[in-house]
């Protein structure tokens, strides 16, 4: 075997990190679940007790409802749907204006999230100072308190304004990748702009999109942040989704073993996911041989 | 043959409408960001109108905030944070990225997957065990326990980016430096390493981004407000201010994000690189 | 069918003038090739036609309607690309049909009509494959029936033929070229490719950066090129050069003379130079094909040492040094030449064959 000694020098560094603290939480979570552990630390097995609360834990069909809602109305409505658009429509104008726009879509993505956060309540705000009700006061309406009249819909929007533009930069490159004859042809034989997207473009971008979709699909059943920040899964568990349940249970309420009981659930879709990337997209063409032998 | 007005220009009015419609579904974005700005100067505001500019939501700077700590304490903390995350990735993934794409050891494909696995895996769901383990090694409530955390879940993905930048070396190079009489490690030290500069420094500014804006893991990790950074600040901002002032409220998270929106400029060309990497279908 | 004019056509990306202020006409039927190096502006004039592109300046004519703001879809026009843009996705049929389907056409017709043209083409066993599926000469094949389908009446091809082998090539040339006189359709043939443009256009608009450099037909262009760049670009290998003569006259004599090489001029070539407006440095060409080698001097010649022969099978190509300068020049001669490397043979110019270009204008004079 060849270069079996050196490249231990360029992968040991990486590979001990990411033993502590990827490797081995996933093997600590799986073995926390079976013990009631609380702010004492202490281990106490209590076999499958953690997963019979959960089956009669009133609050979690409560929960699974919300994550089920916040995750796919987020996903057709902004990760793919909106950024779909976006990409069709950019891709569609001159350059200039097409980046343009695609660079505002970024910038929620690249502001820390609790700025980000800043700028959603304050659209949100339930007094004329909010921009939702300002503009509401324009046309003569009153102000409404939006987090207790629509809080799904408002960790949606904020959510979907930063997810839109992983699905955007991945569909644009696609588009911008499909090669120019193919249009130049298309307006020869006098194609309409929705003919071609319909017939040329989306069909050439249907891996990304199911890429996407999938992609997506997990990172928003298991993200919380921005709600955390926004509503805290409030009023009374409004907004509470499965994620957010879990990191309230453990860093809240110190139910340790409780939270690793949740996160399993969560680790095996991961899991789960993980594992159906692999087959559907063909990554082993990302895989080639070096073409050194030399150590 | 005789076209209409519409027939004529159809190009020009799709494409202007194209502009109108992306112009209003932004809109959220750019009246956000413009008034988060501006509220940061003013004292109040109708609408996007300053009733009166003032520096002193600024005030922040200059003198404490009852029950908060100090700023620049603060931000020191959260430029180590950014920096330290930044080293730390940027040195563990020039070497990881260029063993996974050019050398040959077994279990390299078992490797690359496992990273495209990590890398779709969700971090958060394993909060709690982690929890577990910074305190099993004393590293709560300690600045150096985010680090390594943060560096060590972002490195594996960040690794393959930059497998993608050594790919794109022609293997050529490589040759001739071994030709020449070098050993592999000094060819990546004196001919490889020179050419990925660019992906280190887009590795770099990324990993900078992502420590300067960490919050989940401060949030949860951190306790004392001696080791408090800027989203912790931010974040307790909000909890205090939030209906009572506005003003400092913007200014604040103004102060945070004006960093990541000056070294965003400069990156947002590279993010297809960093959020996809080569994933074809 | 229409006849094209393309009057002080222009088109500037930024500074770069990609066309610069050409003129030309395609008479009805009839077959013109667009012939220069890569960048020269033929395909982006070729995209002009098609209205993809929008030219900066100047005016595009069907017959007498101006087609400059005209979009694509109105100007009945089929095109050929490099790549042929078949869409991956789509089977055969589905290619040929898009041109149909564009314009909404009942399902019956448009069968009808793809039959028909994938008859004619000898594509019919193939419209239910996708074009991944099927061979480069048979995506050339329904490149071709998809832009005639809808019966155009202007056909454009860019390059067609450049992504085939050699053999493939040879054998659509001459397809193209009898489809085309068979359906006598107005025709653009953008190529870099000069044995192509010879062979299959009735005239040739030979560009070099963005401007055209002359516009005739085969054998005008390869007999009489109008300037240096025409006279090497056409003909391989390229005609032979001798630069930096002065004309003088001795004895009632004409010549063109450099340091150590002296070149008698015919009469009537004599009087043309004398005639015509010069800077009075002069180059010399003449094609491989129209010098013979000699062991002694006669009237119109000079002398060279062998410096390489490259034998071709059926011909040879010796390659010479002029004496007294650093010219290298190219000759066909019979196998049976008996030379060797290094010999010194005298190079017989043949009368009517010469051709003499002004130094700075590189403009041709006879």
């Amino acid at each position: 075997m060849k270069g079996k000694g050196k490249v231990w020098i360029f992968l040991t560094p990486m590979v001990v990190l990411v033993v502590i603290f990827f490797a081995i939480p996933v093997v600590l979570t799986a073995i926390l679940s079976f013990t009631n552990m609380d702010y004492t630390f202490r281990w106490d097995f209590i076999g499958l007790g953690n997963f019979k609360d959960i089956a009669i834990d009133f609050v979690i069909p409560k929960v699974l409802l919300n994550t089920l809602i916040y995750t796919f109305t987020t996903l057709a409505l902004f990760n793919v749907g909106c950024a779909l658009l976006i990409s069709l429509l950019t891709t569609s104008m001159p350059d200039r204006w097409g980046s343009f726009f695609r660079t505002l879509w970024m910038l929620p993505r690249l502001t820390p999230s609790v700025v980000y956060g800043i700028l959603w309540l304050w659209i949100f705000d339930p007094t004329e100072h909010g921009l939702v009700n300002f503009i509401r006061a324009q046309m003569g309406m009153p102000p409404q308190d939006w987090l207790h009249q629509a809080p799904m819909v408002m960790i949606i929007v904020a959510n979907g304004f930063i997810g839109a533009s992983m699905g955007m930069l991945i569909f644009t490159a696609a588009i911008k990748a499909i090669p120019t004859d193919y249009y130049r042809a298309a307006l020869i034989d006098g194609a309409s702009w929705w003919m071609i997207t319909r017939k040329i473009t989306l069909p050439l971008i249907k891996w990304q999109l199911l890429f996407v979709t999938a992609y997506q699909t997990l990172s928003l059943l298991t993200s919380f942040e921005y709600i955390l920040i926004i509503t805290n899964g409030g009023p009374t568990f409004r907004t509470e989704v499965w994620a957010l349940y879990t990191y309230h249970m453990a860093f809240s309420n110190y139910r340790f073993g409780y939270g690793a009981a949740l996160s399993v659930i969560l680790v095996i879709i991961g899991i789960v996911f993980a594992w159906l990337y692999l087959k559907m997209f063909k990554f082993e063409d990302l895989m080639q041989k070096p073409k050194v032998e030399v150590d | 043959m005789r076209l209409s007005f519409y027939q004529r220009n159809a190009d020009k009015i799709r494409i202007f409408l194209f502009i109108l419609i992306m112009f209003a579904i932004t809109s959220p974005i750019i009246l956000s960001y413009f008034w988060l700005i501006l509220r940061s100067f003013s004292v109040d505001m109708k609408g996007f109108i300053p009733t009166q500019l003032t520096v002193k939501n600024w005030r922040f700077l200059w003198s404490e905030i009852k029950g908060y700590p100090n700023i620049w304490k603060t931000t020191l903390n959260t430029a180590f944070v950014a920096i330290m995350v930044m080293l730390f990735e940027v040195f563990m993934t020039s070497m990881g990225g260029y063993a996974l794409s050019r050398f040959d050891f077994p279990g390299r494909t078992s490797m690359m997957k496992f990273i495209l696995v990590l890398h779709a895996f969700p971090s958060v769901s394993l909060m709690v065990a982690i929890y577990y383990v910074l305190k099993y090694l004393n590293l709560l409530d300690n600045l150096w326990g985010i680090i390594l955390l943060k560096a060590s879940l972002e490195t594996p993905w960040a690794t393959w980016v930059m497998k993608g930048f050594y790919d794109g070396i022609p293997w050529e190079m490589e040759w001739a430096g071994l030709v020449d009489g070098y050993s592999r490690f000094q060819v990546w030290r004196k001919v490889i390493l020179p050419l990925v500069k660019p992906g280190v420094a887009v590795t770099a500014v990324f990993a900078f981004l992502s420590g300067w804006s960490e919050f989940i893991f401060i949030n949860t990790f951190i306790f004392s407000q001696e080791f408090w950074t800027l989203s912790k600040y931010v974040k307790a901002t909000i909890g205090d201010f939030r209906f009572a002032d506005y003003g400092l409220l913007s200014a604040v998270g103004v102060f945070y994000a004006l960093p990541t929106i000056i070294l965003f400029f400069f990156v947002s060309k590279y993010m297809i690189k960093l959020t996809i990497g080569g994933v074809k279908g | 069918m229409p006849t094209i004019r393309v009057v002080n056509l222009k088109k500037y990306f930024g500074k770069v003038k990609a066309v610069d202020n050409i003129s030309f006409e395609v008479k009805d039927g009839e077959f013109v090739a667009l012939l220069g190096p890569s960048g020269c502006g033929k395909t982006t004039t070729l995209l002009m036609l098609a209205g993809i592109y929008k030219p900066t300046g100047g005016e595009i004519w069907f017959d007498d309607q101006l087609m400059n703001n005209v979009p694509p879809k109105y100007r009945e026009i089929g095109m050929v690309f490099q790549n042929y843009a078949l869409y991956p996705h789509m089977t055969v049929y589905e290619n040929i049909a898009f041109p149909l389907r564009a314009k909404k056409m009942e399902e019956n017709e448009i069968k009808k009509r793809v039959h028909d043209v994938a008859k004619k083409l000898m594509i019919e066993n193939l419209l239910d494959r996708k074009p991944g599926q099927i061979s480069g000469g048979q995506q050339q094949r329904v490149a071709l029936a998809r832009a005639l389908i809808k019966q155009p009446k202007v056909l454009l091809f860019d390059e067609p033929l450049s992504n085939l082998d050699a053999k493939l090539r040879m054998m659509m040339r001459a397809e193209i070229k009898k489809l085309q006189e068979d359906l006598g359709i107005t025709s653009v043939y953008v190529t870099h490719d000069q044995a192509e443009a010879m062979t299959m256009a009735s005239r040739i608009v030979v560009f070099s950066r963005g401007k055209i450099m002359q516009y005739g037909t085969p054998d005008e262009v390869y007999r009489k090129p109008k300037n240096i760049f025409v006279a090497t670009f056409i003909g391989n290998p390229a005609m032979n050069l001798i630069r930096n003569l002065d004309y003088i006259k001795e004895k009632g004599k004409a010549f063109l003379v450099s340091e150590n090489l002296r070149l008698e001029l015919p009469e009537d070539v004599a009087k043309k130079i004398e005639e015509s407006k010069n800077s009075g440095k002069f180059i010399l060409g003449f094609r491989p094909e129209d010098a013979k080698i000699d062991q002694k001097e006669s009237d119109m010649g000079f002398w060279a040492y062998v410096y390489v022969l490259e034998p071709l099978g059926r011909d040879l190509i010796i390659n010479l040094k002029v004496i007294g300068t650093e010219e290298l020049i190219k000759i066909f001669a019979e196998d049976e030449v008996n030379i060797k490397k290094d010999e010194k043979v005298f190079v017989k110019l043949q009368h009517g064959k010469i051709h003499i270009f002004d130094s700075e204008t590189e403009e041709l004079i006879i």
